[in-house]
């Protein structure tokens, strides 16, 4: 069944929708979900809580186009969730590494006249997104919206680690540029 | 605002990017090397042929184009002709990889689109009107007729196979051919074939063969080797990174050194085996964290990384003690 389908079974409060979700979309939940926690019963409770989120939100959402995107980020969220819970001690080593990364592209200074809440965010990163070429935008997002690995991008693209590790780099000083020039102050 | 928290707000990520980003990649060849070339003579011969038999109306040819700067300053197309001229051609290397500039284009009449394909390397593509005229990007000028082939140095792979039709086609496009190299060797033939489907459905191929094997007029523009300072900014850059990462890095994941610990009532001298590595001295400079946690920078020996690390106890004492960094957990060099 196609997404648009299944989206109709959601907004139509039919409970198959869930069974085609899992069918479809299941493993590669579970499988996103467990790079970010690093335990297969939490990947699953992540990927259930996914599908029992989106029978809570869809309707008023309509994710026709971007279905597992739509779901991959309840996924990505609720794992997240779940690492932060669990407590610093066991928190994932990957989350830690790219929360330094990101980090990197927090500005400082007092020159920063605003603050800003999640919509002014979503404006700043997809300003930002929007302003890269295609294979920046794929490797940035692969890295911290998927949070793949730097192998794991380098073998999908066919570069070498250190151009993915170079690329990475350069990416997120625009991204800290373009945030202290655009006055975000996060 | 921290780190982490900025890994879960990139969730606000557009679903169009991230949809985008999950689709596979478009195929790139095998060995590729990552070499940049300047400017390369090329000897071009473009060889056509016709498949089938196109309808009398369907008429299809390769162009190339170069550059050239307009009175305004700004940068546009000039058509240069690949079968009869075996003129000096541009292109450049980055360290990594290697890009000619061979600017295809087409032209005809009832044309859907064209596909060019190379079975070795890659297109690039680059945008002209985000080329800079500043006095401080590269050109290069090649042949008898001071011919601009290379404006700038950003290009972006777009894979083994580019599509050009109408929409794609534009006065901002120029493209280049590429591969990656770890020495700036390029091989002496590019092979490209070009397909060009027509509105009828009829196919026409055009193999374009570019030979690069003379030596006439091979220019080769190379990335400039980092300056003294922007090395320095570099390692600083690195430096910084590092040091982040290990301030981050849960302790819980590191292997304790028992015999590290000892109580600490001035000076702490942190024991890396039976060596003394470094002292660190108790100042109210310190910022320990909610946990009563102070981290020193990470120390290496023998290929382990170490992070020294003060407890400021419950009852106002102070242990000292260092943690081992599992090999996994190591910052990547």
């Amino acid at each position: 069944m196609d997404d648009s389908g299944i989206v109709e079974l959601y907004l139509n409060r039919d409970e198959a929708a869930i069974a085609r979700t899992s069918e479809k979309y299941g493993q590669r939940l579970r499988s996103f979900s467990l790079g970010i926690v690093q335990d297969l019963q939490t990947a699953e409770e992540c990927e259930n809580d996914t599908y029992m989120a989106a029978w809570s939100s869809i309707p008023p959402h309509a994710p026709r186009d971007y279905f597992y995107a739509f779901l991959a980020r309840i996924t990505r969220h609720l794992s997240l969730n779940r690492c932060r819970e669990r407590s610093r001690l066991k928190r994932s080593a990957l989350v830690s590494e790219l929360s330094a990364e990101l980090e990197q592209c927090i500005p400082g200074g007092e020159d920063l006249d605003r603050r800003v809440d999640d919509r002014a965010l979503a404006e700043a990163i997809n300003g930002f997104l929007g302003a890269l070429g295609e294979e920046k935008r794929n490797l940035f997002l692969r890295r911290y919206w998927y949070l793949d690995s730097i192998a794991a991008i380098a073998k999908r693209y066919g570069f070498s680690q250190s151009k993915v590790k170079t690329t990475l780099f350069r990416t997120r000083n625009q991204f800290r540029d373009y945030l202290k020039e655009e006055g975000y102050d996060i | 605002m921290n780190g982490e928290e900025l890994l879960e707000k990139m969730g606000l990520a557009d679903p169009a990017y991230v949809a985008a980003a999950d689709r596979p990649p478009r195929k790139r060849k095998h060995g590729w090397v990552k070499y940049g070339i300047a400017a390369a003579c090329l000897g071009l011969v473009l060889l056509a042929s016709l498949l089938g038999m196109p309808g009398p109306a369907n008429t299809f040819a390769v162009k190339a184009y170069a550059l050239e700067e307009q009175a305004d300053g700004t940068i546009g197309l000039k058509e240069t002709d690949l079968l009869h001229q075996s003129d000096v051609w541009g292109g450049y290397y980055d360290g990594e990889y290697l890009y000619i500039n061979v600017g295809l284009r087409y032209e005809g009449e009832n044309i859907e689109s064209v596909t060019f394909t190379t079975e070795e390397g890659f297109f690039a593509e680059q945008s002209i009107s985000a080329l800079s005229t500043g006095e401080n990007v590269g050109r290069m000028y090649v042949g008898a007729d001071n011919t601009l082939v290379l404006v700038g140095t950003e290009f972006e792979i777009v894979g083994s196979q580019v599509t050009l039709n109408g929409e794609t086609m534009t006065d901002d496009l120029l493209l280049f051919w590429g591969m990656e190299s770890e020495t700036g060797v390029h091989p002496n033939k590019i092979e490209i074939n070009a397909v060009a489907t027509f509105r009828d459905g009829r196919t026409q191929e055009v193999p374009i063969s570019l030979d690069l094997s003379s030596g006439a007029g091979l220019a080769l523009f190379r990335k400039s080797p980092l300056s003294e300072e922007e090395e320095q900014q570099e390692a600083q850059q690195q430096g910084a990174e590092t040091y982040a990462y290990y301030q981050s890095l849960p302790l819980e994941d590191c292997e304790l050194i028992e015999d590290s610990v000892e109580a600490v009532t001035d000076v702490y001298e942190v024991p890396l085996g039976s060596v003394v590595t470094s002292i660190i001295t108790l100042n109210e400079d310190m910022e320990f964290d909610e946990d009563g946690i102070w981290r020193g920078g990470p120390a290496t020996s023998s290929d382990q990384v170490y992070i020294p690390v003060i407890r400021r106890n419950a009852d106002g004492t102070y242990t000292g003690m260092v943690y081992r960094v599992p090999e996994e957990l190591q910052y990547p060099q």
